[in-house]
């Protein structure tokens, strides 16, 4: 017999109810107007042809774009762009964490300060900062121009149009939405814990892997998101800091929009992008929750 | 040379801690034997947790030195250290289930899986949580989480059991029962406990011996009874539990008995441990309970006239605020069996001279003119 | 600057929009800048305009003047229109006060916006884009004009734009300085009678090298495909031109639509793709960079080269290379067509079209202009070749949607 489950909850008078609504409705209406709708608008042109003129027609509705998506020419630029957020992932998250871990043990009164310093490049534009980068990275540009002067090398590296400049300017645009995150998981965490650990003779390498880092996955994991799904829609980065080899899905879209004109093609191109984003981070939060917070 | 059994569990030798300008630990040196239950008293920021911290290898010293059973520890980081904590919040490891934060220091150690699964259930049962072991410590009670942290010291079977203020979040029922079960496990394990707290009357309950501490230092080492009967400075006096402090000059002495007059004017005698010569200033310590209260006239000798001024029933005893003639206030309390007074009641009181204690003296020629 | 980028529409990047639209500076030179002065020196001028221009919305080179011409300072272009005016037949239309005008970066005189604006007392609007696509995405994105008044195609585009509404006819009773064009402008096969466009520049594509890298002397398009300069070559972000240089290397038309032809065409530029540091829209940045020694080029980017390296070389291909001219257009959404209409010849004007040229290295259609032009420029057979090498050169033509033959295949060239 279980009467208490039975309990009626007390419910909260119809009116605050209500009142509470209403705070809601403002957040929920811009949502809905500046980001749902354009989704649907997206979602209804992908399925539309483009007609003799470049413009957008529903005559014929219909899943052909989302079938030429699949053409294995794409293959490359989709692998890229995983390959570029995954690694601008790892990297953001490795070099995050231990400025993260610093601040917060280690930064005592200053620890706002240091965290405005984490933040200080946002106030400038992302563009002006990427071209800054443009500076630095070119064959006669900054970095090489030291590296020669110094007689470390007497040829010029080709820093700029390569992988490793793209993967540096989204490691450098991305890092700070890593490093809060972690921040936060890290300073929320009882310092205790890692002297019990110590006390119960687990080295400092020890109690890092066994309690640390297991008790801040969830901001590793929070951090992991917010740098893998803008970087995997980036398309600023591997625009100016890329180059011929280093095409992007991001990229193949604006093609697809611009020299094609193609607005239903990019509309799938775009869609599909962002539905195996959703799905690819939904697995991995189910493979991370299963594996670290153990089978419950 | 020293017999062997004489070497000391713990030994500090003038340790001292300094955090920036503060002492927190001013130059200790004490002995804890083999198999005590040994208290660390005193008040917050008396440099009690400190003490013990530096025991466990969680703070170094600035000065000084920390022996284990005659091995120098005093620079070694805690996981090398034969020592464990359980720590005021538990520090339970939140990802773990309480199997595995048990099992935790074992696993460290390489110790067999089988032998873990052994050793978890034995301390379970130690502490009986034998069927918690697959609860998340965010699924048990303060209680249990307490316990639980006990067992995830002692399954490593330490030299010395390290425990900072391990009852101070929980209700006072619940440390009413958790102190005589403490007590029962470090009779049965046998192992030496170092324990902080603030709590003198917890200390008294479970300890053999208790140092009080005060502004970074031992201001009294000794048995409990000892402490509380015999507290060799005011501050003992008064942190071992509620006292009456007064002063007086030395009028005459008469072998070890000193007969005072107090401030105010009232008379009282007082026994002497250390000599004291007329026209000495005493402060004298009277516990509530040693101090006699009657109807006027049945006082008998020595008695000071006095009025309840406040009375309170506490259940089993009564307590009393009497002013008296000379205007000092004593709080008094008595068993409820005996005569019960209201406020404006006039009373007489007195103490018996062994139960008043000089925990101060001034010298003539020290005063100020 | 495009505006193209992404979604971050922060405040800061429109408000470096408009600095860079006030100092009329273009892409290409803030980068000239930042690599001159350094990147902080650089863009704190941007940073100021953030602190104190932001709440103004109104640039400064547009505080409108009276609309009276002022000898004095209207200067040279009031002076040129005065003798060949002829009385007016009709009272011309009272022009708009505001003009909004879509060009290429750097493909304008210094002083040409501050001249109109002093003449005639207009307040112009300057925004840039540095791909065509870019320009060809926005006008189209309402069908008429994306909301400027005048804007550059190439003339290639035009009869697309004219069949589809997008450009306005021209007022050509407003713009008596179309007598100064050649007469080989006069009736181009693109807009019949010059009805919806009035001619601009015109230029060659071919590619440019750097001398102290590359010694020999290149002749033809298979330098682009040369092994020892793999990784220091770019190609232009531009579909038709990329297939076109594939095209003459293949002896085939650059304006085939055939599946075969086109087959061919990608199969010889994905040989090249992994030769390549860039397909760039920053062909002038990225060549004065030094990272890129060889690069596909139109003939006026060559001259702007030169300011940085003056050793820089350009060839017209030997197998063919494409000519081709921008024109001036007014949209058919425009909500200032007479000034728009007055802008188009005003920069017809003699003296105005040379100034340009003289910036730009592009040569005019303004047979007027010609003895105003730097003779370095003029005289430069590689700017202005003679019209025997001309009539070797190819016309890119329109090709409606056979277009997408090659917007496919590029796509799968760039992924």
């Amino acid at each position: 017999m279980t009467t208490a489950a039975a309990a009626p909850t007390p419910r909260r008078p119809l009116r605050d109810r209500l009142s509470a609504l209403i705070y809601v409705v403002p957040g929920v209406g811009w949502l809905a107007l500046f980001f749902a709708v354009p989704l649907v608008i997206v979602l209804i042109v992908s399925f539309g042809t483009k007609d003799a003129t470049g413009h957008v027609s529903l005559a014929h509705p219909g899943l052909q774009n989302y079938l030429r998506a699949g053409r294995p020419e794409y293959v490359p630029a989709f692998l890229n762009s995983l390959r570029y957020a995954g690694i601008t992932t790892i990297l953001s998250i490795l070099i995050g964490y231990p400025i993260a871990y610093w601040i917060s043990r280690y930064g005592g009164r200053r620890k706002i300060l240091l965290l405005i310093l984490v933040m200080l490049p946002f106030w400038t534009s992302y563009l002006i900062r990427t071209y800054a980068w443009m500076i630095i990275l070119r064959d006669n540009g900054v970095l090489n121009g030291i590296l020669q002067s110094v007689g470390l090398i007497s040829d010029p590296i080709p820093f700029l149009n390569t992988d490793f400049s793209v993967i540096l300017g989204m490691t450098y645009g991305f890092l700070p939405f890593a490093i809060l995150p972690l921040y936060v998981s890290i300073d929320r965490m009882d310092d205790n814990l890692v002297q019990a650990a110590r006390d119960l003779y687990a080295s400092g390498r020890q109690a890092f892997l066994h309690v640390t880092l297991p008790i801040t996955m969830p901001g590793i994991v929070a951090a992991a998101l917010l740098t893998f799904i803008p970087a995997i829609g980036d398309y600023v980065t591997p625009d100016l800091l890329g180059g011929a080899q280093t095409t992007t899905i991001a990229k193949v879209v604006q093609v697809v929009f611009q020299s094609g004109r193609d607005w239903p093609y990019g509309s799938a191109l775009g869609f599909l992008l962002m539905v195996l984003t959703l799905v690819g981070t939904f697995a991995a939060l189910r493979t991370l929750r299963r594996e670290t917070l153990g089978g419950g | 040379m020293m017999a062997p059994e004489a070497v000391p569990e713990i030994r500090l030798s003038g340790i001292s801690k300094r955090f920036g300008d503060v002492r927190a630990v001013d130059d200790i040196s004490l002995e804890i034997r083999s198999g005590e239950f040994f208290s660390l008293l005193g008040p917050s920021g008396c440099g009690k947790t400190t003490t013990l911290r530096m025991i466990g290898g969680f703070e170094l010293p600035t000065a000084g030195r920390i022996e284990l059973r005659g091995v120098d520890v005093t620079m070694a980081p805690p996981d090398k250290r034969p020592v464990n904590m359980v720590f005021q919040s538990y520090a339970l490891f939140p990802h773990l289930n309480v199997h595995d934060n048990i099992a935790f220091g074992l696993r460290r150690h390489k110790v067999s899986e089988v032998e873990v699964k052994m050793r978890v259930a034995e301390a379970l049962d130690l502490v009986h949580l034998g069927e918690y072991g697959r609860r998340k410590p965010n699924e048990l009670s303060g209680g249990q989480q307490q316990r639980v942290a006990l067992a995830r010291a002692l399954v490593n079977r330490p030299q010395v059991l390290l425990l900072d203020e391990p009852l101070g979040a929980l209700d006072l029922k619940l440390r009413k029962s958790l102190q005589i079960e403490l007590k029962r496990i470090q009779t049965e394990v046998g192992i030496t406990f170092v324990y902080v707290t603030h709590d003198q009357e917890e200390a008294l309950t479970m300890s053999d011996r208790i140092a009080v501490m005060h502004q970074g230092k031992v201001e009294q080492l000794g048995l409990p009874e000892e402490l509380y009967d015999r507290p060799s400075t005011r501050f003992v006096a008064d942190f071992m539990g509620s006292t009456n402090l007064l002063m007086g000059r030395v009028e005459s002495v008469d072998g070890s008995i000193a007969s005072l007059r107090l401030t105010g004017g009232d008379a009282s005698r007082v026994a002497l441990a250390d000599p004291a010569t007329t026209g000495d200033a005493l402060e004298i310590s009277i516990r509530p309970e040693s101090v006699s209260i009657a109807e006027p006239g049945a006082g008998g000798p020595g008695s000071i006239e006095g009025r309840i001024e406040q009375s309170a029933y506490l259940g089993s005893s009564v307590q009393y605020q009497v002013r008296t003639q000379g205007g000092a206030l004593l709080s008094i309390v008595t068993p409820k069996t005996g005569r019960r007074y209201v406020t404006g009641d006039d009373v007489e009181v007195g103490w018996s001279p062994h139960d008043a204690l000089v925990v101060g003296v001034r010298r003539p020629e020290q005063e100020k003119p | 600057m495009s505006t193209d980028h992404d979604g971050s529409s922060l405040d800061l990047e429109r408000i470096l929009v408009r600095y860079l639209a006030e100092n009329r500076l273009t892409r290409r030179q803030l980068l000239r800048r930042i690599s001159i002065v350094g990147a902080t020196a650089a863009v704190a001028p941007i940073i100021a305009a953030c602190a104190t221009g932001g709440a103004s919305a109104a640039p400064s080179i547009s505080t409108p003047v009276p609309a009276a011409p002022s000898s004095s300072d209207a200067g040279a272009a009031a002076e040129t229109a005065s003798p060949t005016a002829t009385p007016e037949p009709t009272p011309q239309p009272t022009p708009e006060g505001e003009l909004y005008v879509y060009n290429w970066t750097q493909y304008i005189g210094d002083t040409t916006v501050k001249d109109f604006q002093d003449k005639y007392g207009i307040k112009v609007t300057y925004d840039f884009f540095d791909t065509a696509d870019t320009q060809l995405t926005k006008i189209r994105s309402d069908g008429k004009g994306g909301g400027y008044d005048v804007t550059y195609p190439a003339s290639t585009d035009i009869p697309g734009l004219v069949r589809d509404g997008v450009v306005a006819a021209l007022d050509l009773s407003m713009i008596s300085n179309a007598k100064n064009l050649g007469t080989e402008w006069a009736n181009p096969g693109y807009d019949p009678n010059n009805a919806h466009s009035m001619p601009y520049m015109w230029w060659t594509t071919g590619f440019v090298w750097d001398p102290d890298k590359i010694k020999e002397d290149l002749t033809d398009w298979t330098a682009l495909w040369d092994e020892r300069y793999k990784g220091h070559m770019s190609m232009l972000d531009d579909v038709r031109e990329v297939f076109a240089a594939a095209a003459f290397r293949l002896g085939l038309s650059p304006n085939t639509t055939s599946d075969t032809d086109l087959d061919a065409m990608l199969q010889l530029l994905e040989q090249q793709k992994p030769l390549l540091r860039t397909y760039t829209a920053n062909d002038i940045a990225d060549f004065t960079g030094g990272q890129v020694w060889l690069t596909h080029a139109w003939s006026g980017d060559w001259g702007q080269m030169l300011s940085d390296k003056p050793k820089t070389k350009y060839v017209i291909p030997e197998s063919g290379a494409v000519r081709g001219s921008d024109t001036m257009v007014v949209l058919s959404g425009a909500q200032h067509p007479v000034a728009a209409n007055l802008w188009i010849d005003f920069n017809l004007d003699a003296k105005v079209s040379a100034a340009n040229t003289n910036v730009t290295y592009y040569m005019g259609p303004n047979a007027a202009a010609l003895p105003l032009i730097d003779p370095t420029i003029s005289g430069d057979p590689r700017i202005n070749p003679a019209s025997a090498t001309l009539d070797k050169l190819v016309e890119l033509l329109e090709l409606g949607p056979d277009l997408d033959k090659y917007t496919q295949r590029w796509n799968a060239l760039k992924a």
